[in-house]
């Protein structure tokens, strides 16, 4: 099995504590970083469609995340610089009110797997804060707003309404349990995702990446 | 006429067609849960026995909500991290006293049940984080089955004092290993990992001559044939992502189903209209009451601490049960 072969391997079936030494042998035997950074995001887009589709749990996306983080701390200083494979900043945060995050921390990993610089505001995040985010921060694409409580459902309707009326242009996806598409459009959103999985493929399909 | 008692028993114990479908929200003393400063610290925050920050949130409805800093960052090292309550410590009968008080305490009437929350995974998830817990079960699975049975056996010595002092008709364990859309787990990691643990726990009620009821919200179907094996007699706060009419069908004579409201859709909003209530609370009693074994269960989430919010938001569903409990 070639280098890059190990390193997808590893990262799909998460085992965090191989992948930077395999990540480092794979550069060592000569693979560009690009290569074997665009290999382990393949490999999550492997491991999404496989959580997407029931076939494995929250548990085993975390642990294949992790996994691609210690592959991609090896290879950061490598690319430092090199800015060709960033799509753009993503700002994201959990609605005010809602403290629910393991669905957004997903989300997160799957959009920062697929080329997003992702900021993450945590969670109970008023709608003015995205605001202010997506000006403090440069190239900001794209605000993703997630909410699990039916309770702070108006929140994402705040949040979504507030980042528009601040910044029209801007693209704002949304998410969570209790969302619908129905709810999504309704609220003015550009975007849905029902799961982490196809959360990174709708995400560049809005920012039309 | 049968007593509520006796017609909730026969549903959710004798897994038969009661008289009329009971109603959870109202034919049952339910004590515990909030009240176990122990487990979910003092009234509004606080550390609780195990050294776990507690907060209040107004979007919670006024429930505690663990945060903080987690206890436990490495699984391997939990034997000389985590402590446990001092069950001792605890004001046995004053606290049966306060929550008789509030609660009522007509057992002849209805049935007593005590609500023991957080269960071996959520204990596991309160101490290490969510994403840190779901990690250990699968990096190191040997260390969680050893503090998934630590934890047990003081949940053991936690049942000994609540059957000595409250003496419920039955105890349920909360432990919310459910999403939306599936377990948090794989039902492999499930059946491995914590069911061990869930069988310890109901066989120590038993033996109690309690009557071991197992709380789990989301989608938790797949796993309802382990909670029969393991001598659950019902499961709670099932919600309608399930299949829950395949369920009573196959698997009712030997374990009844609480719950069926919409708590996560249209009807459990807090806008909800009460034609909404209504249609919804009908749909339960027509679908899943025929077939006997099923007590309803249906609340809302409401925003603003307190229990008028709470209270507030189960009105219009009760009234609607009253008016179809007694649908064929
Ligand atoms: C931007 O684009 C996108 C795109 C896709 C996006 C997206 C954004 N965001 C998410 N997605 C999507 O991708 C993710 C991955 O596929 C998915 O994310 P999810 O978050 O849906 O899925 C996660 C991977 C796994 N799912 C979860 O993590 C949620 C699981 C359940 C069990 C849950 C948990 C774990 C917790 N809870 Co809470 N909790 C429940 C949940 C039960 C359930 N049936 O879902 C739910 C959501 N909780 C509820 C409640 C009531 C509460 N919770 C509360 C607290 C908690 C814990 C702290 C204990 C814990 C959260 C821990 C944490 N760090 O997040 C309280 C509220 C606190 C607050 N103010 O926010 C409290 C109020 C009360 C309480 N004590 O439990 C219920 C809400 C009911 C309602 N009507 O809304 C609930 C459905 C349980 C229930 N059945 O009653 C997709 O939705």
């Amino acid at each position: 099995m070639s280098k890059i072969e190990d390193v997808k391997v590893l990262v799909e079936t998460g085992k965090s504590k191989k992948v930077a030494a395999a990540v480092q042998e794979a550069l060592d035997a000569g693979d560009k970083a690009q290569d074997i950074l665009d290999a382990m995001i393949a490999s999550m887009g492997v491991v999404g469609d496989k959580f997407s589709s029931g076939e494995i749990f929250v548990p085993e996306m975390l642990i294949a995340a992790k996994a691609m983080s210690k592959g991609v701390e090896v290879l950061k200083p490598v690319m430092a610089g090199d800015g060709s494979s960033s799509l753009g900043t993503c700002i994201m945060g959990t609605v005010a009110g809602d403290l629910h995050d393991i669905g957004k921390n997903l989300v997160v990993m799957m959009l920062e797997s697929a080329g997003f610089d992702m900021v993450d505001l945590g969670v109970d995040v008023p709608a003015e804060r995205f605001v202010e985010a997506a000006k403090e921060n440069n190239n900001v694409v794209l605000i993703a707003c997630s909410g699990l409580l039916t309770t702070t459902m108006p929140a994402l309707k705040e949040a979504v309404q507030t980042i528009k009326a601040a910044i029209p242009e801007m693209k704002v996806i949304v998410g969570g349990a209790p969302v619908t598409q129905e709810y999504a459009d309704e609220i003015g959103a550009d975007g849905y995702a029902p799961d982490a999985g196809s959360s990174a493929a709708k995400a560049k399909e809005i920012i039309g990446a | 006429m049968l007593t509520p008692k006796e017609n909730f028993l026969l549903a959710a114990v004798e897994h038969k067609k009661p008289e009329w479908v009971p109603n959870e929200m109202s034919d049952v003393i339910m004590y515990g849960g909030a009240f176990e400063s122990f487990e979910n610290g003092p009234a509004g925050g606080g550390l609780d026995g195990f050294g776990v920050t507690w907060h209040a949130t107004e979007s919670a409805g006024g429930q505690p909500v663990p945060g903080g800093k987690p206890v436990l960052d490495d699984i391997e090292k939990w034997e000389n991290i985590v402590k446990f309550p001092n069950l001792d410590e605890y004001d046995w009968e004053g606290s049966l006293a306060m929550q008789a008080g509030i609660f009522g305490a007509d057992r002849d009437q209805r049935v007593v049940e005590y609500g023991m929350w957080n269960g071996q995974f959520l204990r596991l998830t309160h101490l290490m984080g969510f994403e840190n817990a779901l990690c250990a079960m699968l990096e190191e699975p040997e260390a969680c089955d050893a503090l998934f049975a630590a934890i047990t056996d003081y949940k053991i010595k936690l049942v000994e004092r609540v059957a000595k002092h409250f003496k419920p008709d039955i105890i349920t364990s909360y432990d919310d290993i459910a999403t939306e859309r599936g377990l948090f787990m794989s039902p492999g990691t499930y059946r491995s990992l914590i069911k061990p643990h869930h069988k310890r726990l109901n066989d120590a009620i038993k033996a109690h001559g309690i009557i071991p009821f197992i709380h789990t919200c989301g989608k938790c179907e797949e796993i309802i044939p382990d909670y029969v094996e393991i001598g659950t007699a019902a499961w709670t706060s099932a919600q309608p992502m399930n299949d829950i009419e395949g369920i009573l069908k196959k698997y009712g004579s030997q374990i009844a189903v609480v719950g069926g409201y919409d708590t996560n859709g249209r009807p459990g909003l807090e806008e909800a209209t009460n034609e909404e209530i209504d249609a919804d609370v009908k749909r339960c009693m027509e679908t899943y009451g025929p077939y006997g074994s099923y007590v309803f269960m249906g609340f809302r989430l409401m925003s603003g601490a307190g229990p008028e919010s709470f209270m507030e938001g189960i009105l219009p569903i009760n009234d609607a049960v009253e008016k179809y409990k007694h649908i064929k």
